[in-house]
């Protein structure tokens, strides 16, 4: 990923590829903001790109989202070293809590899919940390209300179940 | 070139960040519980953010649950994250022994610092062998053990013979 950020600021920006999604709006991006993503690095890196990328998991509306993350962390992976940096982490932090704070389900779930699809680590990451966070200190009950989980146990294998690890259970 | 292109393609509809098969593209755009339909790998990241208290209590959220804790990489029995005051070290022998058999973990700390008659050299060394066998990553074991709380007893000093830790880094 780094080589490849690196060829494009020698290049002069880097060459753009088409990214198409699964409903078929077209974005035109830099390499370097697109192989953020390990999948589409390993296709630049086999010349596969050149009548645009497929990609028949993400919808528009989330492969929207996905390139407004890509773009905004380009120069996060471009520019080690670079003594403007400290002032552009700021920015980002503040572009990733609003970006995570306003994901909710469905859009959220499908994000993840799209981060894991695509090989975005980070971005897999902090969708995944969003979940998490709307998980912790919840009940299994307060959790299934939560992500509108049905409860398909009787109530004696639940009893069961909770009785097995009681030490993580409150009751 | 092209046939590098279509294995490339293969490739990306089973892969993903996440393990083999996590990005699966049918079935998950249904139905109102989108988090119970993620792959497993995906659960098992999302419960790597957690406490593995809160990771197990999400065997009690259904049948699909039951089994996704057991395989979570990252596995910390603390004791300021029990709920339960008696019998801690117990417990995590029941956690350890349900955790998945083929499962590496890749970060397993274990802490108990209260009554230290529960952990004895013997406890304490079953747990480094669990961990010898199992733990890839980094392994974290506190023990306190109470010698001189109920008099000069020498006895209650416990040493632990440390197994060899061959996957661990």
């Amino acid at each position: 990923m780094a080589a490849a950020a690196a060829e494009a600021t020698i290049d002069g920006g880097g060459k753009m590829i088409i990214l198409i999604s699964a409903d078929g709006k077209r974005f035109e991006v830099t390499e370097a903001v697109a192989s953020q993503s390990q999948l589409i690095s390993n296709m630049i890196e086999d010349d596969c790109t050149e009548n645009g990328v497929r990609l028949p998991n993400v919808d528009g509306d989330i492969l929207t989202m996905v390139v407004d993350y890509c773009n905004m962390h380009a120069g996060d992976a471009a520019a080690d070293g670079d003594t403007t940096k400290a002032s552009s982490t700021e920015e980002l932090k503040k572009f990733d809590a609003e970006l995570v704070q306003a994901l909710e389900n469905p859009v959220l779930f499908k994000l993840i899919l799209a981060a894991n699809f695509l090989n975005i680590k980070s971005l897999l990451d902090m969708t995944c940390q969003r979940v998490a966070d709307m998980m912790s200190g919840k009940t299994p009950e307060q959790m299934r209300e939560t992500f509108s989980i049905e409860n398909d146990f009787t109530p004696e294998e639940e009893a069961a179940i909770r009785q097995e690890n009681a030490w993580a259970f409150d009751d | 070139m092209a046939y590098r292109c279509a294995a490339h393609k293969k490739a990306s509809l089973s892969g993903g960040s996440v393990g083999a098969g996590a990005g699966g593209g049918r079935g998950y755009y249904g139905g109102p519980d989108r988090i119970s339909s993620l792959p497993d790998e995906l659960l098992h990241h999302v419960l790597s953010f957690v406490t593995t208290p809160e990771a197990v209590r999400t065997s009690a959220l259904s049948r699909r649950w039951v089994g996704v804790w057991k395989r979570v990489p990252r596995l910390h029995l603390l004791e300021e994250e029990a709920t339960k005051a008696e019998h801690i070290p117990d417990h995590y022998d029941g956690i350890l022994r349900r955790y998945a058999a083929d499962v590496d973990i890749a970060d397993l700390a274990i802490t108990y610092h209260w009554v230290w008659p529960e952990v004895d050299g013997d406890r304490a060394s079953a747990w480094a062998g669990f961990a010898a066998r199992r733990v890839t990553g980094r392994f974290d074991l506190a023990v306190t053990s109470q010698v001189g709380r109920g008099g000069d007893d020498d006895d209650a000093r416990a040493f632990l013979d440390l197994p060899c830790f061959e996957r661990a880094t």
